[in-house]
């Protein structure tokens, strides 16, 4: 049989992997094997953060939405509840960035809530 | 420094630090548990439309009078604080009692502490939560805005103890007429049973033979009412307990 040497190919394999590696703790980001493992376990968790972005932000903004209904003697579910009813489909994100930036606008809203 | 476009988040975050406003609560009589959920929502910014969940966006907050904090049922008598060594039969429980007396402010800062979320953020929080036993207190020059009480204190005749200065403002109303040295006797009372006496039976008892020198005409039906179920639940008490009753008022 022919001695078959991969050189080539596998500097090229290697060298891959340790840049996705980049800035790793320790031997995770310089010998290989270690890496290797360290990096099929990383691209696990930010496929996980990539769906639990969507819940964390959500949340934080109830959060604001709730604050900024405070002086206005309302809660966040009573708010949400007007809105479904008068067909408002603005989100929550919007809702969020409105009560901060445009007080006039998110009173409106209130008052066509109410 | 870059721009901060208005409504960004970077500009937010600027904005939330710079409206940092000192805040004071006045916890006298105010039930422990509920004070501490409204010190909680505060010191986490959870009242303020840029709330951050990573950084400290919250306002600080003194507490005055955490001494005359209230309890509410027999928690004076029953509330332990437990934890474990970790060694066998390690369980350890303190009374509050002694808490009130060796450390008094680690009762509030304690509720407070174990309410806030468990995160890096808690530390950070929690030093902003100045407690102060009386009414005096060293952050004048914060110029801290009044919050206002959330709960008018235990009520009476719900099981616990009345607090203090409830039951002090209450003869003021009702019990005018009552001779000094009876009402000097059971608010004695009251005051010892502040200070971790045995019951509550004992001064309403006093309550009740204070209110019968009172002249009838005075009561309203309210009064009659109130003084019903006083007679009731001293009566009860005095079963349960065995309570003796001070020989004087006896």
């Amino acid at each position: 049989m022919i001695r078959v040497k991969r050189g080539n190919v596998a500097r090229k394999r290697r060298k891959n992997i340790l840049k996705l590696a980049k800035g790793f703790r320790g031997s995770h980001s310089s010998l290989f094997r270690t890496a290797k493992q360290q990096v099929l376990k990383s691209l696990r968790y930010s496929y996980v953060g990539r769906k639990n972005k969507k819940r964390d932000y959500r949340r934080l903004w109830i959060v604001r939405i709730n604050a900024a209904l405070i002086p206005f003697g309302l809660t966040y579910s009573q708010f949400i509840c007007g809105l479904k009813k008068s067909h408002i489909g603005l989100n929550r994100k919007m809702l969020g960035q409105i009560a901060v930036v445009d007080n006039n606008a998110f009173e409106q809203l209130i008052n066509i809530t109410k | 420094m870059g721009t901060r476009a208005r409504g960004s988040t970077a500009w937010m975050r600027h904005q939330v630090v710079q409206d940092r406003m000192w805040r004071i609560i006045d916890a006298k009589d105010q039930v422990l548990g509920r004070l501490a959920t409204q010190i909680t929502h505060i010191l986490q910014g959870k009242h303020k439309p840029m709330y951050f969940d990573n950084i400290f966006c919250g306002d600080p907050i003194i507490v005055i009078n955490a001494r005359h904090i209230a309890l509410t049922g027999r928690k004076r008598f029953n509330k332990h604080y437990i934890h474990h060594t970790g060694y066998p039969g390690g369980l350890k429980k303190v009374p509050i009692a002694q808490v009130m007396e060796k450390r008094p402010k680690d009762v509030l800062r304690l509720a407070v502490k174990r309410m806030l979320p468990p995160n890096r953020l808690r530390d950070v929080r929690l030093s902003n939560l100045r407690i102060f036993l009386d009414e005096e207190h060293d952050h004048h020059s914060q110029n801290p805005a009044p919050l206002p009480p959330v709960s008018r204190g235990p009520r009476l005749g719900r099981g616990g103890p009345p607090t203090y200065s409830e039951l002090e403002s209450w003869w003021t109303e009702n019990l005018l007429d009552v001779p000094d040295n009876i009402l000097n006797e059971v608010v004695a009372e009251v005051r010892a049973e502040r200070d971790g006496g045995p019951s509550r039976a004992s001064h309403r008892i006093g309550l009740v033979q204070a209110l019968d020198l009172t002249a009838e005409s005075d009561y309203t039906p309210e009064h009659r009412e109130r003084i019903g179920a006083y007679i009731t639940a001293a009566e009860k008490d005095l079963e349960e307990n065995a309570i003796i009753i001070p020989s004087s008022l006896a």
